[in-house]
């Protein structure tokens, strides 16, 4: 199911561009099937850059998981593109069945997190609805030669045919790599886990469902406890679910959730043991002219990242990206208008169920630029230094392979012209929900409905 | 202007409709003819061809007045000192019977002249001006500015709701985000249906307790009175300063209970709206508990619904559903289709079924009142929920 169908080689030769309609970016390559028709299970539903950037995991609706491993050469020289290649395929989770609820557990990728590494393996977490797995992924390019009683070709030798004894040595072996489930923290979810999230110290991690979030040490799986805990003594008084968790990227104590209304709660784990009390709450408030029915809807939080340095914070609800200094709570510092042009259509978006979608959001590595989807596999890339922003396409059917991409503009309307799309045009099934950024290079990767896509930006 | 008609006359024309209705008359090109007791209480720029001095309950002034006519307009009234007539006789209280009574006696007498008659039976004529829906406005705006798109886009967002909600009901695991964010839907279309009914009810009620001079001898404690006029309560207008507060608590049970009956089928009647495409979220909600007994009453509210376009020919009354335990109905099978888990609609989805289908459209022609100019349900609606207001007010204990 996974080839690289279509590498793009990169042409070093500056373009002459438009100024404002060329992006700096440009397709490095298409992962994934070339046709249209894709099967359910191949449906991409997670995608995320280790902390090296060397490796790449995407995680998909049939509960595989492929590791992409960028080339060694390429990495070394900056103008070449990022070459990523198949590292390593194995299936994760596995559909179960509830019987005590008599339903069935999708083996659905919902989230992948890597471990920062610590020695020669590598190790992630991934996470369907109920369960999490921690995988380790290793490399095997040398294996014991010259066993006594086993021959090279598996056949047994009995002791008494051996005259003489050897020690077996290492020798090397054509590369491959392992991956072997180390660890499987099951049943402490009674919901669907929406978000798990590494701690800075490294020993423990959070997993968070609509209603809880349980926080974990990485040894132990018989065991988890309960940080926070929203659900209402009557479930008819539920109006309020989480959407998305993270610790902070360097104070292991600190984590914040993001709920359906719009609001996120940053805890602290050393105030108390249950954080049901928020320590910062980032919520801002309404503006009353904009109010309609979906108006709580839109505001949903889908994804919620920390800036690298710690100092910052992205929520991304249907409309917009939100930048919040943690030190404020009353407002963000910086909203971003990813598709601001669907507010008029938000009734439709509602009824065909696309207002639900829940995109991710992501930062650059020194948390000058931030990016996020859109709809018509359109990302938009927001460069808050020069606050600039750009709406860039996801597509391999490209003018001239290499070139820098375009940038878009949508109109209200119909119109179609160059580089321009009318509302009406946009194709809402094809949407760019998950997205990661390589942590020091400026490489992205998007996943569409059908493929993977890397692109990188032309430096020169 | 019709030409088979020149000259019209007036009778009441110095009444508040009165006062509005002949100017237009004049203006419309006819001859007026009116005839008042006293002169001197038409405006000085008044342009009727014609004034008789007389009384219209003396028979030779009538006639009088009727020299030479094609057409006459009557707008007789007692001014404030109003009854209120309901539609269903079975639900007017024993005191307003007569009335009632003799008020069909009068239309029965209209019917059978073999005239050709509109009759005009508006529930309330008040001072203010009207807004496009019909809903009362104050001379300064103070609603939200809501036209029709927002009732339509209020429609559509409970249509589509309540459709993604009995999907959800169905799966055996829905989502719990995607639950919590349509039920929370569900209820802010509730709470705005909530609220627009309300803003109709919401009328400033005086707080003066001094009575209107001519009408307080005649509240009667006693049993009913038989002439038309005789004042049981009175209806609020803008400027009225009468004191229906004087009805205290010492008013006849009967009559409050059949008020606060009434009432509570209104709520029905909201509900009993005429069939819609839009109803077909409720009709969803019958398939799922495949309740014969809901089966039956969406016929017995059909059955009301045709009664609902007979409101505007007469007096306002909703037509009720013989069977008022359509509420109970409700409830009873909320308790079964929802889960005790994810029963994230309890309690309120029998009042949100109530007001369901009360913004769909109603097929009925428009008759030819003034209010109706739209002639939408709306209008039909908004009528009932006015009626529901000045029965509320007037009995606030209710």
């Amino acid at each position: 199911m996974w080839s690289s169908c279509w590498t793009y080689s990169l042409n070093l030769s500056s373009v002459p561009g438009d100024g404002d309609s060329q992006s700096r970016w440009c397709l490095s390559q298409v992962k994934g099937a070339v046709d249209d028709d894709v099967a359910e299970a191949d449906i991409i539903s997670a995608v995320e850059f280790n902390h090296s950037g060397e490796l790449l995991a995407t995680g998909d609706r049939g509960g595989r998981i492929v590791i992409f491993q960028q080339e060694q050469e390429s990495k070394n020289l900056p103008q070449c593109h990022a070459e990523y290649n198949v590292y390593s395929t194995f299936q994760s989770h596995e559909p179960e069945f509830d019987y005590l609820k008599s339903l069935e557990i999708e083996e659905k990728i919902n989230k992948i997190r890597w471990l920062p590494q610590k020695n020669a393996a590598h190790f992630l977490l991934s996470t369907n609805d109920k369960t999490i797995k921690l995988w380790k992924i290793s490399e095997r390019d040398k294996r014991p030669e010259g066993y006594n009683l086993k021959e090279e070709d598996g056949r047994y030798r009995h002791p008494s045919s051996l005259t003489t004894l050897r020690v077996p040595v290492f020798q090397p072996m054509d590369l491959m790599v392992e991956a072997s489930p180390r660890r499987v923290y099951a049943n402490a979810h009674t919901y669907h886990i929406n978000s798990i999230s590494v701690n800075s110290d490294n020993e423990t991690y959070l997993s968070a469902d609509d209603l809880r979030i349980n926080l974990w040490h990485l040894d132990f799986t018989d065991r988890s406890f309960n940080i926070v805990d929203i659900k209402p003594a009557n479930m008819e008084e539920l109006t309020e679910v989480i959407t998305a968790s993270e610790f902070h990227p360097l104070q292991c104590n600190t984590f914040v959730y993001g709920s359906s209304k719009g609001s996120v709660r940053l805890c602290d784990m050393r105030a108390s043991a249950l954080c049901d009390q928020h320590s910062k709450l980032f919520e801002e408030p309404e503006d009353p002219s904009t109010r309609s029915f979906f108006s709580e809807i839109i505001s949903s939080i889908s994804d919620v990242k920390f800036s690298h340095s710690g100092r910052y914070m992205m929520t991304r609800d249907y409309l917009t990206l939100k930048i919040w200094d943690l030190h404020m709570e009353s407002r963000p510092v910086e909203i971003y208008q990813v598709h601001g042009y669907l507010r008029s259509k938000l009734c439709s978006l509602y009824e065909n169920d696309c207002i639900f979608d829940k995109f991710e959001c992501c930062w650059r590595g020194d948390d000058s630029e931030v990016m996020t989807g859109s709809y018509n596999n359109f990302f938009r890339m927001f460069d808050r230094d020069a606050q600039r922003d750009a709406t860039l396409e996801a597509t391999w059917e490209n003018g001239s392979p290499g070139c820098p991409l375009k940038t878009w503009r949508v109109s209200a309307g119909s119109r179609r012209k160059r580089n321009e799309i009318g509302v009406d045009c946009l194709d809402f099934s094809r949407k760019i929900l998950y997205t990661s950024w390589h942590p020091q290079d400026n490489i992205v990767a998007l996943a569409t409905v059908n493929n993977l896509y890397i692109f990188q930006e032309k430096l020169n | 202007m019709s030409d088979a008609i020149r000259n019209v006359a007036v009778f009441g024309c110095t009444g508040m409709t009165g006062l509005a209705t002949s100017p237009l008359a004049v203006t419309a090109g006819y001859n007026v003819t009116v005839l008042v007791r006293d002169a001197a209480r038409l405006p000085p720029d008044h342009k009727a061809s014609r004034v008789v001095v007389g009384d219209v309950l003396n028979k030779e002034d009538v006639k009088k007045t009727l020299e030479g006519q094609d057409a006459v307009i009557i707008i007789l009234g007692t001014r404030n000192d109003l009854t209120f007539l309901l539609w269903d006789r079975a639900r007017v209280p024993p005191r307003l019977v007569p009335v009632t009574e003799d008020h069909d006696r009068m239309y029965t007498v209209l019917k059978e002249s073999g005239l050709d008659y509109v009759a005009v039976m508006p529930p309330h004529i008040a001072e203010c001006e009207m807004v496009a829906k019909g809903q009362k406005r104050k001379l300064h705006r103070e609603d939200e500015g809501r036209g029709a798109a927002w009732e339509s886009q209020l429609q559509s967002v409970l249509d589509i709701s309540m459709d993604k909600f009995h999907r959800g009901q169905a799966l055996v695991e829905p989502s719990l985000l995607r639950s919590v964010l349509i039920n929370n839907t569900l209820r802010q279309v509730q709470s705005e249906v909530r609220a627009q009914v309300e803003s109709l009810s919401a009328v400033k009620i005086p707080t003066k307790s001094q009575t209107h001079s001519g009408s307080e001898p005649d509240f009667p404690r006693g049993p009913s009175p038989s002439e038309h006029n005789a004042p049981l309560f009175s209806l609020n207008a803008e400027n009225m300063e009468d004191d229906f507060m004087a009805w205290t608590s010492e008013e006849d049970f009967s009559l409050s209970s059949a008020i606060s009956v009434i009432l509570k089928d209104l709520d029905t009647v909201i509900d009993a709206g005429p069939c819609a495409p839009q109803r077909a979220p409720l009709g969803s909600v019958e398939n799922l508990t495949g309740d014969a007994r809901l089966a039956q009453s969406s016929s017995r509210t059909e059955k009301t619904s045709d009664m609902v376009p007979s409101i505007k020919m007469e007096a306002a009354c909703p037509g009720c559903p013989q069977d008022v335990s359509l509420d109970k109905l409700l409830l009873d099978i909320d308790t079964s289709v929802f889960e005790p888990e994810v029963n994230l609609l309890q309690g309120l989805s029998d009042d949100l079924v109530k007001y369901l289908p009360s913004l769909s459209k109603s097929p009925s022609a428009s008759s030819s009142s003034s209010l109706d100019s739209h002639g939408q349900a709306t209008w039909e609606i908004q009528e009932i929920e006015h009626v529901m207001d000045i029965l509320m007010r007037t009995y606030p204990q209710s």
